[in-house]
């Protein structure tokens, strides 16, 4: 579930470009000054997008940037973001909650070899994630319920889509604004909803010809009632229709975030979820395809 | 009260027209249109009223200082076909006179889902008429559950084709869905509109200088020695 909320990099600015690799080499110190050097490796496209989000929204605007030497490659020198510690060690915390609950979740899922690698990055993950949890409970909760909550939207005698992807949604509406009180609050309530619920869709979307392979639950086979091997013309109607499902939550997502607004930053947010997430879309849904079209 | 020139994201030496533009962008992009159904319409009408006061004050002062009166006229004028945002309200606050579901619209309206939920999953499945469909839809889609209220639209619309209201919410759906969103001009993916039209990757840069080479190569010539 993590690296589909990224920039679309041929239409941003080059300065936003900057602030933007400013932000992530930042949150990446920060992972490795509160978390040991290990938990660089949790860095994310999608807590980048929480730091981010959080800057924009507390209207947090007189930022300084310096220049630091970057860890995994130490000829270079990347630029990074400075007296926004709050916002950074926040994205950290959640970064190293999500990474715990996702590799417990892939101990359940995987087999052999797979999960024993799981199993070692479990007991490396375990000591960071009580850390992070001390320190954001809220957090930890939102994600621990959602950990809950799928698998019984998941069996439920009565399947709706919504309700699977309900979970999701649920708990980055509760990440997003357990920073905010008030009108914020409300406006990343939403934003999170709706983000969160794309994110659950786009997912399923990539994972669904592998899930249909392998026999393994996916909300879209269910919904569109799929079996077996499926051909090119039903590939594509099957792509439509779900693009469709993503693309009706893109006007929610816009619209909240639009009432946050007067930031340095704010073209980048605008720039992410305006042009990154149809971006996302299109490689996943349409593109694959247009590999195999060619001759 | 803020600087209204920071409201509208203007300087302050801005002409009328530079000023009118903004504030065109700024109202379509605040349109009530785009938060119908949201939970924080609310707060989208707020905005909508600042800019609107920002506007009026800008050109208040202007007209009182150095322009003409006409100028100030005009400019409002045409700007303000977005002031209908007015008279969308009063449809969208669902006070309709002949309307079986009162306390279910005044619900929605002062954003208590659950009790309109509660109200409405209390109708048995024979009295459900499209105005039932169609509030169930609304409050389904205040929820985030978007599939489920399109659901509960495309059912409203069907049984009553000819409810304007219903029709409206059923358009923006399908439109929202097929990635044809409001503002901005963009708003999701639609696969059938090639975007990356003239676009060309690395492959295509190998396959044309290869083209040129055997074209060179026809005429007796050489662009590329070692093919």
């Amino acid at each position: 579930m993590f690296g589909y909320v990224k920039t679309n990099r041929p239409e941003l600015l080059v300065k936003e470009d900057a602030a933007y690799k400013s932000v992530y080499c930042a949150l990446c110190r920060t992972l490795g000054k509160e978390y040991g050097i290990l938990s660089r490796f949790t860095l994310n496209y999608e807590c980048t997008f929480l730091a981010l989000l959080i800057l924009v929204a507390k209207r947090q605007e007189s930022l300084s940037f310096e220049k630091k030497r970057c860890c995994c490659n130490p000829l270079k020198k990347c630029v990074c973001c400075k007296n926004c510690d709050d916002a950074l060690s926040y994205a950290a915390g959640v970064s190293e909650i999500l990474t715990y609950w996702k590799i417990q979740d892939n101990i359940e899922d995987q087999r052999f070899l797979r999960r024993f690698f799981s199993k070692i990055a479990a007991l490396i993950s375990r000591r960071k994630h009580k850390k992070a949890a001390a320190k954001y409970p809220q957090a930890e909760e939102a994600v621990a319920e959602m950990m809950r909550r799928q698998k019984e939207t998941e069996t439920s005698e009565e399947f709706l889509i919504d309700r699977c992807a309900d979970p999701t949604a649920q708990m980055l509406r509760k990440v997003l604004s357990i920073p905010f009180e008030g009108d914020e609050n409300r406006i990343l309530e939403e934003l999170g909803y709706h983000l969160g619920r794309w994110i659950y869709f786009i997912d399923a979307a990539d994972d669904l010809e592998d899930d249909l392979k392998r026999g393994n639950f996916n909300p879209f086979i269910k919904e569109f009632g799929l079996t077996g091997e499926m051909y090119e013309e039903k590939r594509r109607e099957i792509c439509e229709r779900c693009n469709e499902v993503l693309n009706f939550s893109i006007p929610p997502i816009l619209g909240a975030l639009s009432l946050l607004s007067n930031h340095s930053f704010y073209p980048i947010l605008d720039n992410i979820l305006g042009k990154g997430l149809p971006e996302m879309q299109r490689k996943i849904l349409f593109s694959k395809e247009e590999g195999k079209a060619e001759p | 009260m803020n600087d209204p020139y920071k409201i509208l994201g203007v300087e302050r030496s801005a002409t009328d027209a530079q000023i009118k533009d903004a504030y065109r962008e700024l109202a379509k992009k605040y349109h009530p249109d785009n938060y119908s159904g949201s939970p924080i319409a609310d707060l989208a009408g707020e905005k909508m009223k600042e800019i609107n006061e920002a506007y009026d004050t800008i050109m208040k002062e202007r007209k009182e200082g150095t322009s003409g009166p006409n100028a100030y006229q005009s400019a409002y004028q045409s700007a303000g076909a977005y002031q209908s945002a007015g008279a969308y309200q009063s449809s969208g606050s669902y006070q309709k006179a002949a309307s079986d579901f009162n306390d279910v619209r005044r619900f929605i309206t002062q954003n208590r889902i659950a009790d309109a939920e509660q109200i409405l999953n209390g109708v048995p499945p024979e009295k459900r008429s499209a105005e039932w469909y169609f509030l169930k839809g609304s409050v389904l889609y205040r929820r985030g559950w978007l599939e489920e209220a399109y659901r509960n639209f495309s059912t409203a619309s069907s049984m009553d084709p000819t409810n304007m209201e219903y029709r409206a919410a059923m358009n923006q759906a399908t439109n929202n869905r097929s990635g044809n969103y409001g503002y901005g001009g963009y708003g999701g993916y639609n696969p059938n509109m090639n975007r990356a039209a003239g676009g060309c990757n690395a492959c295509d840069v190998c396959s044309s200088l290869m083209c040129a080479d055997c074209c060179c190569e026809c005429m007796g010539g050489d662009l590329i020695r070692c093919c």
